[in-house]
């Protein structure tokens, strides 16, 4: 018996119903994840700690990894917090020379409660913010391919050219105390990296520019906020 | 009471009565539609009062409780979220979507991490 071809099967009025039929099942098992679609939402996000009678913060020293010769890492530090949670998280930052943090290793600093109870009571503070951070450059230059028109025939061509690029990388770890136990409530740790093409661009700008990436995740340790998130909703 | 002014009060409360009827009378089907469409425009209250009225006609609906729970995620109903995803996720236990949504908030709202064993409830009334 001789095998029948496509093109008889195509042209068999039997075959092509059964075809047909087995297309659209095809179709409705790819598109089956149609009654589910997604929504972006703004989410209330409440503050991570308890912030109940809180209200005088302090924000102390940084413990500075590495010293930055263009500025004072640490302080600057400790201003972009303090105008942060004033400003958007309308936080009542004490507004004093930060408080210096003896030489000792922070972890050992951070279990001695009388110490933070002492400073809080020194300062009237119902929270005390500290940390340590650090601040670096990185030669990211190398070379990269770019797009470009040739002079002489007029076509678009790609090339790899030298680009001088630097990178800054900002690293900041804190801890948030109660100030009338002088517990540690809270810690975490922040790090960001951004690329400028070039040299020389201004480093205490670059420093404010990653702390602003930061920013958000921070403020949302002390004050309630809004998250963008999706969602998945059924239609049927 | 003048013939003619309750005539007219007949009148206003049958029309009053004709356009209400169609969304008391909403299939938990189409209750669920009809909240989608308010949610994608944002109007999570709405899709909130409809889901709550499905899910007392279908209260078995998984697809619904999930729903249902994000709408209340987006009021910052957070309890009543977590417990209606916990709910979704014990009615369809294999659902990627829902298992997906509870993942996120509750990486959002580590303070609910422990609570799997909460009863569930039947939704509460709309404010």
């Amino acid at each position: 018996m001789p095998r029948p071809s496509l093109q008889r099967l195509i042209h068999n009025r039997r075959v092509l119903p059964a075809l047909g039929l087995a297309l659209l099942a095809a179709w409705s098992q790819a598109f089956a994840k149609n009654d589910v679609v997604r929504v972006t939402l703004a989410v209330p996000v409440p503050e991570r700690i308890d912030m109940t009678g809180v209200r005088r913060i302090l924000v102390t020293r940084l413990v500075v990894d590495q010293e930055v010769s263009e500025f004072d890492l640490g302080k600057e530090v400790v201003t972009a917090i303090r105008r942060d949670l004033h400003q958007r998280a309308r936080l009542d930052m004490i507004d004093v020379d930060p408080p210096s943090l003896p030489e000792q290793p922070l972890q050992e600093l951070l279990a001695n409660t009388g110490f933070w109870r002492r400073m809080a009571e020194q300062y009237e503070a119902d929270l005390i913010i500290t940390g340590q951070t650090s601040f670096k450059a990185a030669d990211r230059s190398g070379y990269v391919q770019v797009d470009a028109i040739s002079p002489i025939t007029g076509q678009r061509v790609r090339r790899s050219q030298f680009v001088e690029r630097e990178a800054f990388i900002l690293d900041l770890r804190l801890f948030f105390l109660r100030g009338s136990t002088g517990e540690l409530l809270d810690e975490d740790h922040f790090n960001g990296e951004e690329t400028y093409r070039g040299h020389g661009t201004d480093r205490l700008g670059g420093m404010f520019d990653l702390y602003e990436q930061m920013a958000e995740d921070i403020r949302g340790i002390v004050a309630p906020g809004w998250r963008q998130v999706q969602r998945n909703l059924f239609t049927e | 009471m003048h013939r003619r002014t309750r005539s007219r009060i007949l009148a206003w409360l049958a029309a009053l009565g004709l356009a209400v009827a169609p969304a008391l009378a909403m299939s938990p089907r189409r209750l669920m539609q009809f909240g989608v469409e308010a949610a994608q425009q944002g109007l999570w209250r709405e899709a909130l009062f409809r889901w709550e009225k499905a899910v007392k006609d279908d209260p078995e609906n998984a697809r619904l409780r999930n729903n249902l729970a994000v709408a209340y995620e987006s009021l910052g109903r957070l309890e009543e979220a977590d417990r209606e995803y916990l709910e979704a996720l014990r009615l369809a236990p294999d659902s990627r979507e829902i298992k997906d949504n509870h993942v996120s908030f509750r990486k959002m709202h580590p303070g609910f991490q422990g609570v799997e064993n909460a009863p569930a409830q039947p939704p509460a009334a709309h404010p």
